[in-house]
């Protein structure tokens, strides 16, 4: 094992931008869910609450809650722009680096990725075996990533936008009301993402890339030419990889 | 948005404008004031005489003042004169009209608006964190923002009722435009005025408030039409609000079901892999890995 070719698949800059959006996206949806349901997620707030309460002169019978509620939004509010401030900064570096490879299945024609994705959804739902075409033509990311993907960035626009508007501008009230609708639908979206990806990343198959991209980004080529075959014969074209599948 | 259980609109306590009395002393919005220790505020020229122009932190009653133009007749020694455009003051002493199921109760995070027994909805100035939350979601443009950053309103005053006293602004009024009385009470004075040709506003509202506010105005059914409009929205409910509830009410424990489905698909995932390796194992007689780098037997990314 310790001979088998490795290539890299995620750069230095996914890694370091995917790992501060797992602790900012976590902080963000944690926070929120607090704000929009207490009646369900006062138990993530209650223990932040107990300690505080007494010290702004609350009892911790009443007090906990409204205390640990004041601290999520809070760090809700202070979180926000930071994340707002990464997407931003990794949006323009993938812009710039020509590294955004997610939307390449989208260049297939319409039946091929429809087919591709009902093969994808067989696979992982029901553990059906690919077809052969269909295995030989993945990308990078398949089509179902980047059908996601799109379902994120609708999300982002809608939770940051409206994020953005609630705190920096000086709305009046009908404004604000729709900004805080708008917001709480970008959130639904963003937890469907989530629980999509979750499944995705935490799926036997895919266990490689987790690995990889919590250590150094590399996985093994033979795995990666069974995984994204089209990816790895573009790279072979361009020189960047020594032996092209076998 | 948080459940709450509110007493039946038919329960508890209420109070029955009678507008028609309304003298525009303002007495009312002082003793208010005075009850609950509000300092005065700056306010700025109108060109009405509603001061302040609305309501405000320091401010939880106002007496609107509503200028219409009405025909009226003047008959004098048998004589009869007929003035199409008088103009007419219409005072309305307005405040939080306690919905008889406050949505901005519901919409409070932290749950700082608590609704006491008899029905009256009250912010627990403590508990509230300022998030602004409540003014969203009423209808009646009532919460307002302090300058330390908490909202506040009328409280019915909760303190006096629950000792056995009218609210302040009940027991202060010269001309006795108000009736404290209970629900059951008030709405029964309310239907007797409204069969003697008066309009009232307050015991058949959107359900989005609870159908009804413990404030039921009762005004001359000629005046009213002019002046119900402005003060009073058409619908009591606030559209982004109640779709947010709607939405939510929904994705909750829809969430919950993709989220347990999710799981479920996961570890059968997991089985149907580990099954496959070890039936892949008998088969050569050694465990076959290699599929990445240090893990993970399936096929796709």
């Amino acid at each position: 094992m310790g001979e088998e070719k490795e290539i890299e698949i995620l750069s230095m800059g996914a890694r370091i931008a995917h790992t501060l959006q797992l602790i900012f996206f976590t902080l963000l949806v944690l926070t929120g869910l607090v704000l929009l349901s207490i009646e369900l997620f006062a138990w993530i707030v209650y223990p932040i609450g107990v300690p505080l309460a007494p010290m702004v002169g609350l009892s911790q019978e009443t007090g906990a809650v409204t205390v640990g509620v004041e601290v999520a939004r809070a760090i809700h509010r202070f979180t926000g722009p930071l994340w707002g401030a990464l997407l931003i900064v990794y949006g323009i570096y993938l812009v710039i680096t020509r590294k955004i490879l997610v939307f390449e299945p989208l260049k297939k024609p319409i039946k091929q990725q429809i087919r591709e994705a009902i093969a994808l959804l067989n696979y992982y739902a029901l553990g059906k075996p690919l077809p052969k075409d269909v295995e030989e033509d993945l990308e990078r990311h398949n089509v179902l990533v980047s059908y996601l993907a799109i379902v994120l960035i609708i999300a982002v626009i809608l939770v940051g936008g409206s994020g953005a508007a609630m705190i920096y501008l000086n709305l009046t009230p009908d404004q604000h009301r729709i900004m805080l609708l708008l917001h709480d639908i970008g959130f639904y979206l963003s937890i469907l993402f989530t629980l999509a990806h979750i499944f995705a990343f935490t799926h036997p198959a895919n266990i490689p890339i987790l690995k990889a991209m919590f250590t150094d980004g590399r996985v093994a080529l033979k795995w990666a030419e069974k995984h994204m075959p089209r990816y790895i014969r573009s790279r072979a074209l361009r020189g960047e990889i020594e032996t092209p599948g076998e | 948005m948080v459940k709450m259980e509110f007493p039946s609109k038919d329960s508890g306590i209420a109070v029955l404008v009678n507008i028609d009395n309304c003298i525009g002393c303002r007495a009312c919005q002082v003793a208010c004031q005075t009850w609950n220790g509000r300092a005065p505020s700056q306010t700025s020229f109108s060109p009405t005489f509603t001061n302040p122009p609305s309501l405000m932190a320091n401010a939880w009653k106002v007496v609107m003042f509503h200028e219409i133009t009405m025909e009226k007749v003047i008959s004098f020694e048998g004589a009869t004169v007929r003035i199409t455009d008088a103009v007419e003051m219409v005072p309305i002493p307005y405040n939080c009209l306690h919905c008889a199921a406050a949505p901005r109760a519901r919409a409070c995070p932290v749950g700082a608006i608590k609704v006491s027994p008899e029905g009256a909805v009250v912010i627990e100035a403590s508990e509230c964190i300022g998030c602004g939350y409540c003014a969203d979601a009423c209808p009646y443009d009532v919460p307002k923002r302090g300058s330390d950053g908490k909202y506040y309103k009328c409280t019915f005053c909760v303190d006096r009722i629950q000792n056995g006293k009218a609210p302040a602004c009940v027991e202060v009024c010269p001309a006795n435009v108000f009736t404290f009385t209970s629900m059951e009470n008030a709405v029964k004075m309310a239907m007797e005025m409204e069969a003697s040709g008066k309009k009232v506003y307050g015991l058949d509202v959107d359900s989005y408030v609870g159908g009804r506010v413990r404030w039921i105005f009762a005004l001359s059914s000629d005046k009213a039409s002019k002046v119900f409009p402005k003060q009073f929205p058409e619908k009591a409910v606030v559209q982004t609000e109640s779709l947010r509830e709607a939405l939510k009410s929904i994705s909750m424990p829809g969430l919950g079901i993709i989220s347990a489905a999710v799981f479920a698909l996961g570890v059968v995932a997991w089985r149907m892999d580990r099954i496959r390796r070890i039936r892949g194992s008998k088969k050569s007689g050694k465990d076959n890995g290699g599929n990445g780098k240090g893990g993970g037997g399936g096929r796709i990314a």
